[in-house]
């Protein structure tokens, strides 16, 4: 985990040395062409592995009750901040 | 969406190349690599930011407790899974709910962290349904902004968002919430994005 906070850390540093230089902005496209390396590289251990595709609408309805779970607790969160703190700066966000 | 969707598309072909093809590659290895190089990309991109000045000076108290919101408010209902889902403890379900919607590197960290004490089969499983319910809460967050702006109020689309409030669901928040809320959006995201390996580590190890 040490690991990969530090190359993230390398990176800013990287990024922050580098911001001038207009070539540097397209990082985010390699970025994309990464993460779709990476979840390629994922879904295919996953194929690879007989227990999980045999089961995947098991996991489907675990991820899906974790998903429902985390939405709903950060609504609620939002609604709790917004009525304690921003809802006395006027209607002006009541549109 | 269309970037969710090819995301999307490149995990169930290499699911299907897994499934039917015989692959010769380490995958496992081969994505900690990979992970390294996109933790180091995600630096540069950040360090790299137009305007970090600017970002810097809007972070007033104000800002801070939205994403403070939406981190308690999603582990907190993430423990809760662990009630309903008898397979997992609660601090693997707040693991899962720690990826704020960030499903790429959440479920590869999850993986990577948990092959340690859980084994590498429960490690996928968990990194699996990581994937899934990330997925899941980005898909809720850019298909369901106007119900949750309507219903939960102006903060709402920032925060179901999590991570993807600064980038992928931006459009819809400043659809829904309104032009003033880009800033806050954006800062949400940046300090969820900065939190998440660090909560995910945490509930991983606990």
């Amino acid at each position: 985990m040490f690991t990969f906070i530090l190359m993230m850390l390398l990176g800013v540093l990287i990024g922050y040395s580098l911001r001038n230089r207009s070539k540097i902005r397209k990082v985010n496209s390699l970025i994309h062409g990464v993460v779709w390396l990476m979840l390629g590289l994922l879904g295919c251990s996953i194929g690879q592995n007989r227990l999980i595709v045999d089961h995947l609408s098991y996991f489907c309805g675990q991820a899906a009750v974790i998903s429902l779970l985390s939405v709903l607790g950060s609504l609620l969160g939002s609604v709790l901040v917004y009525h304690l703190f921003f809802n006395k700066k006027g209607a002006s966000h009541e549109k | 969406m269309r970037s969710s969707l090819i995301t999307l598309l490149f995990f169930l072909l290499g699911g299907v190349v897994g499934a039917c093809a015989s692959v010769s590659v380490d995958t496992h290895r081969a994505s900690v690599y990979v992970l390294y190089l996109l933790m180091l990309l995600l630096g540069i991109s950040l360090g790299c930011s137009r305007d970090p000045k600017q970002i810097v000076a809007s972070l007033r108290p104000d800002a801070l407790l939205l994403p403070l919101a939406t981190v308690g408010g999603t582990l907190l209902f993430s423990a809760m899974g662990g009630f309903l889902l008898s397979r997992w403890t609660a601090f693997d379900c707040m693991a899962v709910g720690s990826g704020f919607a960030y499903y790429s590197v959440s479920s590869i960290l999850i993986t990577e962290i948990k092959s340690a004490s859980l084994g590498v089969q429960v490690a996928t499983e968990l990194g699996t349904i990581a994937l899934l319910s990330n997925i899941f809460r980005e898909m809720a967050a850019l298909l369901c902004a106007p119900l949750f702006r309507r219903y939960f109020g102006y903060l709402a689309p920032i925060s179901a968002a999590g991570i993807g409030s600064a980038d992928i669901s931006l459009p819809a928040i400043a659809r829904y919430s309104g032009p003033d809320a880009i800033p806050l959006a954006i800062i949400h995201g940046l300090l969820i994005e900065i939190s998440m390996p660090f909560f995910v580590s945490l509930f991983c190890r606990l």
